[in-house]
């Protein structure tokens, strides 16, 4: 049987000397990446043509239900997945840590929301920006708009830490378009600067200094501005999509 | 050559991320493929049965990924463990509903090659070696295949099959000195 066992050359069996054992392991090498064995070996010559003919007309690999239509992107338009799975995490630690409930993603037995945070810092800024801009927007919405300004100076802290230039400026669109809606919800600001001035202005770059992320024209951070008193019927907020629970 | 895959893409993939599994999924598949392929063979004339296998495979692989723990054993272990299954099950299939044609003698039409001539030979002599393949025992077999056709390194292909790397060289060479004593005496023969 010259196929062998796998188990090791004995001794007194057809024992295979070192060269032949290196030889034979670069030839084998060397047909698994697409090129011909040496001339002359044959076995070498049918090993090549065998490796050529199972790459003959491959078929692609299988989709994955890819939302967006294409298996891999490299900076998806919409909060990534894990994100998603991130949020859901926190909330849920907020909803279940005074229950003592042990909950899948978090506790020594779950790995997501510590490895990630620790693992992928970046992920971890980019979370806690989406947070606070959906923090806010809530706040905007009940009029709380103190608590919406703060929220989003705290976007504009994480989103300033995210060096992914795409994600940054969505994150950074998103903080100024909630900023201009405030504005406006505020017709008599100190500086007096309409929202149309401000909506002129190009959000800022990622990775700029600035902590505040302030959108020139309106009044600095921390500024006290009279609040209106009637409810808010119809609040052009952008039709962005919060980043929901994953079902 | 090595088949080098990223953990921490593995990683991502187990955490359900979509991007991350199909970018996991084009890394994998086209090996897969030519695992399936090397055993499965031309079945009536062509790779598609082979195909279908390396298709199973593969979502079986996202199905289980869930289920995966990296302890050491290499992500390449988890696949081969799958893909050897399904092939395993596509060939008693094979031999249950007696469709399979051991060694067809049509070469295939080929369709991108770079000349028919061309293709055909290279379709028949890997033909040969395949059948040649059938007559070694199944470890060797199976270590030319992950060796050749996978392109696993002799140390990787030593952690998906539990042997030492040395074990590996010593069992691959046997399978090729075989060979060669087999193809000495078939090569002249007419295809069968």
């Amino acid at each position: 049987m010259g196929g062998g066992t796998g188990a090791g050359a004995r001794p007194g069996d057809d024992a295979v000397d070192l060269a032949t054992l290196a030889a034979d392991d670069r030839l084998l090498d060397l047909v698994a990446s697409g090129q011909a064995g040496p001339g002359g070996d044959t076995v070498g010559q049918l090993l090549a043509a065998w490796r050529t003919d199972l790459e003959a007309d491959s078929p692609a690999a299988p989709a994955v239900r890819a939302e967006s239509g294409s298996p891999a992107q490299p900076a998806p338009p919409r909060p990534h997945r894990l994100s998603r799975l991130m949020l859901a995490a926190a909330a849920a630690v907020a909803v279940f840590a005074g229950l003592g409930v042990a909950v899948r993603h978090t506790g020594p037995g779950g790995t997501l929301w510590p490895i990630t945070r620790l693992v992928y810092p970046q992920q971890a800024e980019v979370l806690a920006a989406e947070h606070a801009i959906a923090a806010a927007r809530e706040a905007a919405t009940a009029g709380r708009t103190d608590e919406a300004r703060r929220r989003l100076d705290e976007a504009a802290v994480h989103t300033a830490r995210v060096r992914d230039p795409a994600v940054a400026n969505r994150l950074w669109a998103e903080i100024d378009a909630l900023r201009r809606t405030l504005a406006g919800l505020t017709s008599t600001g100190p500086s007096g600067a309409p929202a149309a001035s401000a909506a002129a202005t190009p959000a800022p770059p990622a990775g700029t200094s600035s902590p505040g992320g302030l959108v020139p024209g309106l009044p600095p951070v921390g500024t006290t501005l009279p609040l209106p008193t009637p409810p808010l019927p119809s609040l052009p907020l952008p039709s962005l999509p919060l980043p929901g629970l994953p079902g | 050559m090595t088949l080098s895959i990223d953990r921490e893409l593995v990683g991502l993939a187990v955490e359900r991320d979509r991007d991350a599994t199909a970018a996991l999924l084009a890394q994998v598949h086209p090996a897969v493929v030519r695992y399936c392929r090397a055993r499965l063979g031309r079945l009536a004339g062509g790779y598609s049965t082979a195909d279908d296998v390396a298709q199973e495979v593969c979502l079986g692989v996202v199905r289980a990924l869930p289920r995966y723990r990296d302890q050491g054993r290499p992500f390449a272990a988890f696949v081969y463990a799958i893909a050897a299954h399904k092939v395993a099950d596509a060939q008693r299939a094979a031999m249950r509903d007696g469709g399979v044609v051991a060694g067809d003698t049509t070469p295939d039409r080929p369709d991108l090659a770079p000349g028919p001539e061309q293709q055909a030979v290279t379709s028949d002599l890997g033909r040969r070696l395949s059948m040649l393949l059938g007559q070694l025992s199944a470890v060797p077999r199976e270590i030319i295949v992950l060796r050749v056709a996978v392109g696993l390194s002799a140390d990787e292909v030593g952690a998906v099959l539990g042997m030492t790397a040395a074990a590996v060289r010593v069992a691959q060479s046997r399978a090729l000195a075989r060979l060669r004593m087999l193809a000495g005496d078939t090569l002249d023969e007419v295809a069968v």
